[in-house]
């Protein structure tokens, strides 16, 4: 039995080195000890913003939220501030369904009420094979800390913090193409990925309304972004076939009691390559117009529908 | 409580310690302790489950003292029935009541015939056609005098519901698995360690290959109308695999856990995807389901020392009636019918007997078979009939799409599997196939297996994908424990 429960310690001892090396490092985080500066774990928000936001959330839950993918990265949270006067928090992440961004909006709700929410929202989330279910393994992973301590991103995390913690090197997010090259895949590739395979989300419809009636009974000020693509991107949908999908995407929008403001459409934003990192996001300069034109009430390229 | 949850390692963990620890000098101690953690972890998905395997045991325990001891020809028959219309009437009301009611309407309602009948809402105990058959095998054992009565009933009770093998199986006999429960039981290292192997096998199995091929297969399998072509067939594949690593990854964890409690029971798979021929393959699939099927069917019913139009038709009925067996849905019954049908064919033409020594015809009936098992597969997995039929006819439909890599990536969206993932499921299910063809190579293991640094450098490799790939997925259910 000695034998059997010697070499039995001896498998576990890798697991269990592991586990306290990761609890140390702590890319995201969760454990909240400081021996690894923050700034050391900024690829590890990058690897998995999913992670890394949510656990930042539950540590520190906010009452205004804004939700979303990569393309409401650009959307200035100072400046939202400063002309609101409020605190807010980004709880986006990279490639966000439309039901995971639902999923994020109960969860956070749960930690502390939400009174104001912001969703950045596009057609191309509103596909029935735009589905994908990440946060419940957030959630199973904030339950139980060995989800955490033996999770494949918070290993490659932890190796970048050691990395850029003891090197001199920098967290590189470029893409790995030239600006053209990354043009011209995302009008391509991107697009047909996006709009290639399209059905109507029933389920989706049914969590959208059902999200309206909660905020609107729980008395949640919403405000839906519909962002920007860039006109040779939003063009795309005339080879597929869906400008009567998008038509009836913006009529559902539109009939809910949120606000909705819509930026996609063919205007001095979308015509222009100047106003874009790549076709589906926009710079900087164009968040700061969207944000003055909503919490100003004063539109001049948005339109609410 | 499933294996693969960390309840099941708490669970289990207690129960080893106090098992040699504490009870290590007392038989009888250890039994009663079997039993009660037994019955624990049954009782742990719905404690009203206690009741069924309490009665079938009570029933059976009894009947079998009856059968022995009388020796009238007839009142033997009559008591064998007694036990075995018992323990197929539970069967029957809990798993297929509302099939055949269902089945019956459905009928009428082709015929126009209008029909108004109240099914019920019946919950289907985990494992009961698992316990019921080990627990008839008993009886019918005893009538057929190759097995004396358990004169100890708190041993009997522990073997029927011990928890190993309770929910999913390897079926027992009792002519294996009782007198265990009778012999004193000292802690052997090589043993416990071989346990220890195969529990490991059986959780890279079900964790790392079967729960991450299944996001795929379900996504496909559970609204097939949304696909066509390649998704199809690698869903099908997958499934092949899934069904394999999930079913003989919960036997590799049940006949380890069971050794490191001192017990052996018989293997339930020996690599069956590498059979040359399907009368092969289910002498390596599920080893103790078709073996019982074998014993208690197809020789009562004449076996095939009979005419080849009698042999034809046991053949028929028995793999009809394991499809059956499976689960209350034509599917499983179209799916037995179908490997039925290939046994017939492959003993009509004398294929099972073409033995090759080239190892090219060894692999091409290597690979039919497979195509021919996981053809069958499609009505396993398929939810209703005309799923399966659509998968059937579509799979192919667009094959001009195969050369065209963006056709076939758009094909695969909406599947919630990235292609990383896909790839390291292939990579992991390679890994096992590789392992299982040293494993059934002499030569291959006896030159591999002895260096430790190997063996020890495999158990770590296993160890991290698990850990890793448990945190990934959720704790999937085992397939086989709905039936």
């Amino acid at each position: 039995m000695k034998k059997f429960l010697t070499k039995f310690f001896y498998l576990l001892l890798p697991l269990i080195v592991w586990g306290i090396l990761i609890a140390i490092i702590d890319p995201f985080n969760y454990f909240g000890f400081e021996v690894f500066q923050r700034s050391a774990k900024k690829e590890a928000e990058s690897l998995n913003t999913l992670i890394y936001r949510t656990i930042d959330y539950v540590n520190e839950p906010c009452e205004n939220v804004i939700f979303g993918d990569s393309r409401t990265y650009n959307i200035p949270l100072e400046r939202i501030e400063e002309i609101s006067k409020r605190k807010y928090k980004k709880l986006n992440t990279n490639g966000a369904k439309l039901n995971e961004i639902f999923d994020l909006f109960y969860f956070a709700n749960s930690k502390t009420p939400i009174k104001r929410v912001v969703i950045g929202i596009n057609f191309n989330m509103f596909n029935k094979f735009g589905h994908e279910d990440r946060v419940e393994g957030v959630k199973r992973m904030l339950n139980n800390p060995f989800m955490y301590v033996y999770n494949k991103d918070v290993a490659e995390a932890a190796y970048s913090t050691i990395k850029y913690t003891f090197t001199d090197k920098k967290p590189d997010f470029a893409p790995p193409m030239s600006r053209k090259e990354f043009w011209d895949w995302s009008i391509n590739t991107k697009a047909s990925h996006w709009y290639g395979k399209y059905a109507f989300p029933e389920k989706l419809y049914s969590q959208l309304l059902n999200f309206d009636k909660f905020a609107k009974a729980n008395k949640i000020d919403v405000i839906f972004i519909i962002v920007p693509h860039h006109s040779d991107f939003h063009k795309r949908l005339v080879d597929f076939g869906l400008q009567k999908e998008e038509a009836k995407f913006k009529q559902i929008m539109s009939g809910l009691s949120a606000k909705v403001y819509d930026f996609d459409y063919v205007n001095s934003i979308t015509s222009n390559t100047v106003n874009f990192e790549d076709p589906i996001h926009y710079t900087n300069a164009v968040g700061n117009t969207i944000v003055n034109e909503i919490w100003t009430n004063k539109l001049i390229i948005g339109k609410e529908i | 409580m499933l294996f693969n949850s960390i309840e099941f390692i708490v669970f289990f963990t207690i129960v080893f310690v106090l098992y040699w620890f504490v009870l290590n000098r007392h038989l009888k101690a250890q039994n009663a302790f079997l039993l009660v953690v037994s019955y624990f972890f049954y009782g742990w998905w719905d404690w009203r489950f206690l009741l069924l395997i309490f009665t079938s045991s009570s029933i059976d325990y009894f009947l079998g003292h009856q059968i022995w001891k009388t020796q009238n020809p007839v009142l033997r028959k009559r008591l064998v029935l007694v036990s075995i219309v018992f323990n197929l009437c539970f069967l029957g009301f809990f798993k297929y009541f509302n099939f055949f009611v269902d089945s019956f309407i459905g009928m009428l309602t082709e015929m126009n015939i209008p029909i108004n009948v109240y099914t019920l809402h019946i919950i289907l105990p985990v494992g009961i056609s698992f316990y019921t058959f080990q627990s008839l095998s008993y009886t019918i054992d005893i009538y057929k005098k190759k097995l004396e009565p358990s004169h100890n009933i708190l041993n009997f009770f522990a073997f029927v519901s011990f928890f190993p093998q309770l929910v999913a199986g390897p079926i027992e006999r009792a002519e294996h698995l009782l007198p265990q429960f009778f012999q004193k039981r000292k802690f052997d290292y090589a043993f416990a360690a071989s346990g220890g192997r195969l529990i490991l096998k059986g959780f890279f199995k079900k964790i790392v290959i079967a729960d991450s091929l299944a996001i795929l297969v379900d996504t496909v399998y559970n609204n097939p109308e949304a696909y066509t072509g390649f998704p199809m067939v690698v869903a099908t594949i997958f499934f092949t695999f899934q069904i394999y690593c999930d079913f003989s990854g919960y036997s590799d964890i049940a006949i380890g856990t069971a050794r490191l409690l001192g017990f052996d029971m018989r293997p339930n798979f020996a690599s069956p995807y590498f059979s040359r021929s399907l009368t092969e393959f289910w002498r390596r699939w599920h080893i103790s389901l078709s073996t019982w099927f074998r014993d208690y069917l197809y020789i009562p019913l004449g076996g095939n020392r009979t005419s080849t139009f009698n042999a034809n038709r046991n053949l028929l009925i028995t793999f009809t009636l394991s499809g059956l067996w499976h689960g209350a849905n034509w599917t499983y019954v179209i799916w037995g019918f179908v490997h039925g049908l290939g046994l017939i064919v492959e003993k009509t033409f004398n294929i099972q007997k073409a033995d090759s020594a080239s190892v090219l015809v060894n692999a091409m009936r290597m690979i039919l078979t497979l195509i021919f098992v996981a053809f069958a597969w499609i009505f396993f997995r398929s939810n209703n009939l005309s799923d399966a039929i659509y998968i059937i006819t579509h799979m192919f439909s667009d094959i001009r799409d195969y050369t065209d890599p963006m056709a076939m990536s758009l094909k695969f969206r909406g599947v919630g599997l990235k292609p990383e993932d896909l790839l390291t499921s292939v990579f992991f299910l390679v890994v096992l196939l590789v392992m299982e063809y040293v494993m059934a190579n002499d030569k291959l293991r006896t030159l591999i297996y002895p260096n430790p640094r190997i063996r020890w450098a495999a158990y770590y490799f296993f160890l991290i994908a698990i850990v890793f790939s448990a945190t990934k997925n959720p704790a999937g259910n085992f397939i086989y424990f709905q039936f």
